[in-house]
């Protein structure tokens, strides 16, 4: 039994604002069909953050949100990301993908509905 | 040049610098990147092993909880940055952590629309070199 592939697929990083984190991941499992998605928090710091004027260094609270996913749909998934996080506006963060030389499959148990 | 909320700018030639850091670190490591030309940073707490086991006794200096920082910034800074963070984080010294870049395949944010006029003005140094209309 193969516990690993080298098909290749790619890795989609999001970091956004807490908060919408949670609908993003329910919108990928559910629309999209990804299970293979972790969510970490973190503070983000920048040069222009919303809290700026509170003074210098200010850190915002952020999601990071790591997407495993096929090379072909891989497209298709970041812009969907990119229009449901919304993050084309200003603060709404950042994502990038990067290309994996190998990785393993991740299936949930098929578990009987009771 | 007009731009629509719906429009998705990719950014290629950018680079992710990740850097692991005892905990209580990670600001002087951002303000490092910051001054070689680093926009910001991300940063979460982990928890390392290595050579706080092998060093016994001493290894109580060594902080075990970690700070991992992620900073994206273009190919073009990624070496002035990395050298900046190097210094600012002692790694030179054992026990103090470690980093690497890794290649970014494409990269998506918000990019305000005078930046974007002014790269567009001069294309040889255009990193939004693919624009993706909303289909």
């Amino acid at each position: 039994m193969t516990h690993y592939t080298t098909r290749p697929h790619k890795l989609i990083t999001v970091i956004i604002p807490k908060g919408v984190d949670t609908e993003l991941v329910n919108q990928l499992v559910d629309e999209v069909g990804i299970n293979s998605v972790n969510v970490n928090y973190a503070r983000g710091l920048g040069r222009i953050t919303p809290l700026r004027h509170r003074g210098i260094g200010e850190t915002t609270e952020k999601a990071i949100i790591t997407v495993l996913i096929e090379e072909e749909r891989a497209d298709e998934v970041f812009e969907f990301i990119f229009y449901k996080a919304d993050v084309n506006h200003p603060h709404g963060g950042l994502m990038f993908q990067q290309s994996l030389l190998a990785n393993t499959l991740f299936k949930i148990p098929e578990i009987q509905e009771e | 040049m007009s731009k629509n909320n719906r429009e998705m700018v990719v950014l290629t030639d950018v680079s992710l610098i990740t850097t692991i850091v005892q905990r209580g670190k990670a600001n002087d490591i951002v303000k490092a990147a910051q001054e070689a030309g680093a926009q910001g940073a991300s940063i979460h707490y982990s928890h390392g092993q290595g050579v706080r086991e092998r060093l016994g006794i001493l290894g109580l200096a060594v902080e075990a909880e970690k700070e991992t920082i992620h900073i994206i910034v273009s190919s073009d800074q990624a070496n002035k940055v990395f050298e900046s963070i190097y210094r600012a984080g002692d790694f030179d010294t054992p026990g103090m952590g470690f980093m690497w870049v890794s290649p970014v395949e494409k990269a998506a944010t918000f990019v305000p629309e005078d930046i974007l006029e002014k790269f567009a003005r001069d294309d040889s140094r255009n990193p939004f070199n693919a624009r993706l209309d909303e289909t």
